[in-house]
C-alpha cells in the first residue's frame, strides 16, 4: 500500500524515520510512507538535535547510477537505422523534470511523441509532433503510429495494460527501447531490446548531446496524414455532449489551468480533448483509477499551485464519492472551477455493457441522482444546473469569473461513448474508430 | 534540548521542506494535533480521511513538494488507505503519519 512505513516503539527513533521517511517518499521513483506514531510516544520527551546525524538512506533512494553509456550509444544507432521512430512518454519525464530536454530531443530527431495518461503535459499538446494518448482510448494516429513503428522509445512509462492492449500483438515490428528509473519495470510486460535504467533527464541530456538532426519526410508525412484523416471526434445532435463541454473549458482557458479528474469516461474525454501545455498540470488517477479522486485532489492542486486557476473535469458517479469535500473548498475558500458530466450513469461501465455485454445494463444506472447545484448550495458553494447546449458556454465563463468554489452539474447526452475503442483484451491494431451501429455512426 | 516526540517529528518535516498537512485529529493523534498548533504548522482540516490522502496527492502532483498527511488510528487509519495505493500506483510522494494506541497496550 506504501512505498515505506514504519511502525515507532521508542522514541529516540523519531527523528531519523521521519528524516528518513521524507528522502524515501521523494526519492528515486517517489510514492507514499506512513509513519504509526503510538499515542505514548508522541508525548514522551527526549533530547532532539536537529544537527544529529542520523543514518543513511535507503537503498530505494540511494543516487541513480549514470546511465549505461553503451546502451545509449545502442539507441542512438537505432535512431539511425531508424525510419518509424515513434517516443512513448510516460509519468517518468513529468517527475523528472525532464520536459525541456524531450522537446529538445524530439524536435531535433523529428520522432512524434505519445504521451500516456499521466504522462499528459510532459511534451507540450499543441506541437506539430504530438500524437495524443495512446491505447484504449487513445488517438487513432497514435495507435496507428504504434503499430507501424520500426523504433519505440519509451521514456519513463510504465507499459500499462491499457496502453500496449495485447501484449503479443504491441508494436511488433518495432525495436523496443525502455528508459525507467524502476530496474523492476523494465522488461516486465514488454520485451525490451535495448534496456536503459537511469533517471531519463540524465538519459535525454546525454542523447541531447549526440543526436544528430535528421529529416524524416515520409514518416512524419504519414503521421500528419492519419492526424488529418482520423481526428477525434463525435456527433451532434442538439444534446448536451460531453466532449464539446471540454472543448468550451480548453477554448475559455486556452489550456492555461490544472485539470482534475475523477475515474471513467469524462476522465478519457479530458484527455483527449484537452491540450496540456506544461507538465504537472493534469491530475487524474492512472494506476489505480480511483473514482471520487477528482474533487479532494482538484483542492490540493489550488493549495499546491495557488498562482492557477483549478478546473476539476468529473462524472456524477466519481463525484458523489467524495462530494463531502466540497465543504472543505466552502470552509477554505478554494476557487475550484468543478464541472460534473452528468450522465445519471456509471457511463464507462454502462459503455462495457453496450459494447460487451449485450446491452444489458446490470446496475449501472442511477435514475435518482441528487440535484448537484443544490446539494453545492447546500455547502455554501456556487451551484448551476444545465440541460441547454446554449447555456454551456455562459455557465463556464460565470464560473471563471466567480471568486470562490463553484459546481457546473451539466445533463449530458447518457448515451454518449468514448471513441476510439481497443477493446479489453484485444490488440491495438484491433481499434475500433466509431461505434458499430449505422444509427451512431459520426 | 528536550522535546516530544511530536515535536521532533514536526521539526524534522518542516526541516524536509514539509510545509502543508491536510488531516482529520482523532483520540490515538491529539497530542501530535496540540503540537501541530503550537508549531504553527499549516493544517487543511478536511471531511474524511481519504479526501486528506487525495489532497495531498493533488497538491504533489501539481507542485512537486510533498505534502502530510494526518489521521487517527482505526478508522483513520482505514480510509487512508485507498488514497495510499493511488499515490503508490502512480508514483506521487506523501507522508502520512497516523495515531495508534499506547504502546504498552
Amino acid at each position: 500500500m506504501t512505498k515505506y512505513n514504519w511502525l515507532i516503539k521508542d522514541v529516540r527513533q523519531i527523528q531519523g524515520v521521519i528524516r528518513e521517511a521524507v528522502r524515501v517518499a521523494t526519492g528515486g521513483r517517489p510514492g507514499p510512507v506512513l509513519v504509526d506514531i503510538p499515542k505514548d510516544i508522541q508525548t514522551a520527551r527526549t533530547e532532539y538535535n536537529p544537527q544529529a546525524p542520523v543514518r543513511g538512506p535507503l537503498p530505494a533512494v540511494r543516487q541513480m547510477p549514470e546511465p549505461d553509456a553503451k546502451a545509449i550509444e545502442k539507441l542512438i544507432e537505432a535512431m539511425e537505422r531508424a525510419e518509424r521512430p515513434v517516443i512513448l512518454a510516460g509519468a517518468g519525464i513529468i517527475k523528472a523534470g525532464a520536459s525541456a530536454e524531450l522537446a529538445q530531443f524530439a524536435r531535433h530527431a523529428q520522432i512524434p511523441v505519445i504521451n500516456t495518461l499521466l504522462g499528459m503535459g510532459g511534451f507540450p499538446g499543441t506541437d506539430p509532433l504530438f500524437l495524443g494518448m495512446p491505447g484504449m482510448h487513445g488517438t487513432a494516429y497514435a495507435n496507428f503510429a504504434l503499430c507501424e513503428c520500426d523504433l519505440l522509445i519509451n521514456l519513463g512509462a510504465r507499459f500499462d495494460d491499457r496502453v500496449t492492449g495485447k501484449v503479443s500483438s504491441f508494436c511488433l515490428k518495432a525495436v523496443i527501447v525502455h528508459v525507467d528509473i524502476d530496474a523492476a519495470e523494465i522488461g516486465k510486460r514488454v520485451k525490451t531490446h535495448i534496456p536503459i535504467l537511469g533517471n531519463v533527464r540524465d538519459v535525454l541530456r546525454s542523447l541531447n548531446q549526440q543526436v544528430r538532426p535528421v529529416e524524416r519526410r515520409a514518416w512524419i508525412g504519414q503521421v500528419e496524414a492519419w492526424k488529418r484523416d482520423y481526428p477525434l471526434q463525435y456527433g451532434w445532435d442538439g444534446s448536451v455532449k460531453p466532449q464539446y463541454v471540454i472543448e468550451q473549458i480548453q477554448e475559455i482557458t486556452g489550456g492555461d489551468a490544472l485539470f482534475a479528474t475523477g475515474v471513467g469516461q469524462h476522465q478519457m474525454w479530458a484527455a483527449q480533448f484537452l491540450r496540456f501545455n506544461e507538465p504537472r498540470a493534469f491530475v487524474s488517477s492512472g494506476g489505480l483509477g480511483t473514482m471520487g479522486f477528482g474533487l479532494p485532489a482538484s483542492i490540493g492542486a489550488k493549495f499546491g499551485r495557488p498562482d492557477k486557476e483549478v478546473w476539476l473535469i468529473d462524472g456524477d458517479g466519481s463525484f458523489a464519492m467524495t462530494l463531502v469535500e466540497l465543504a472543505t473548498a466552502a470552509m477554505y475558500n478554494v476557487p475550484v472551477r468543478a464541472v460534473i458530466l452528468n450522465n445519471a450513469f456509471l457511463g464507462m461501465v454502462r459503455q462495457w455493457q453496450e459494447l460487451f455485454f449485450g446491452k444489458r445494463y446490470s446496475h449501472s444506472h442511477y435514475p435518482t441522482n441528487p440535484d448537484f447545484a443544490k446539494i453545492a448550495e447546500g455547502y455554501g458553494v456556487k451551484g448551476f444546473s444545465v440541460r441547454d447546449v446554449d447555456q454551456v458556454r455562459s455557465v463556464l465563463e460565470q464560473a471563471a469569473d466567480h471568486d470562490g468554489p463553484v459546481v457546473m452539474d451539466f445533463h449530458v447526452n447518457p448515451e454518449e461513448n468514448v471513441w476510439p475503442m481497443v477493446p479489453a483484451g484485444a490488440g491495438n491494431d484491433e481499434m475500433q474508430l466509431a461505434p458499430p451501429a449505422p444509427e451512431s455512426a459520426r | 534540548m528536550e522535546m516530544t516526540g511530536a515535536q521532533i517529528a514536526i521539526e524534522e518535516l518542516k526541516a524536509g521542506g514539509v510545509e502543508i498537512a491536510f488531516g482529520i485529529p482523532g483520540g490515538a493523534i491529539m497530542p501530535f494535533y496540540d503540537d501541530l498548533l503550537k508549531a504553527n504548522f499549516k493544517h487543511i482540516l478536511t471531511r474524511h480521511e481519504q479526501g486528506a490522502a487525495h489532497m495531498a496527492d493533488g497538491y504533489a502532483r501539481v507542485s512537486g513538494k510533498v505534502a502530510l498527511v494526518v489521521a487517527t488510528s482505526g478508522p483513520g487509519a482505514t480510509n487512508l488507505i485507498t488514497g495510499l495505493l493511488t499515490a503508490q500506483m502512480d508514483s506521487v510522494p506523501l507522508i502520512a503519519v497516523t495515531g495508534q494506541v499506547s504502546t504498552p497496550m
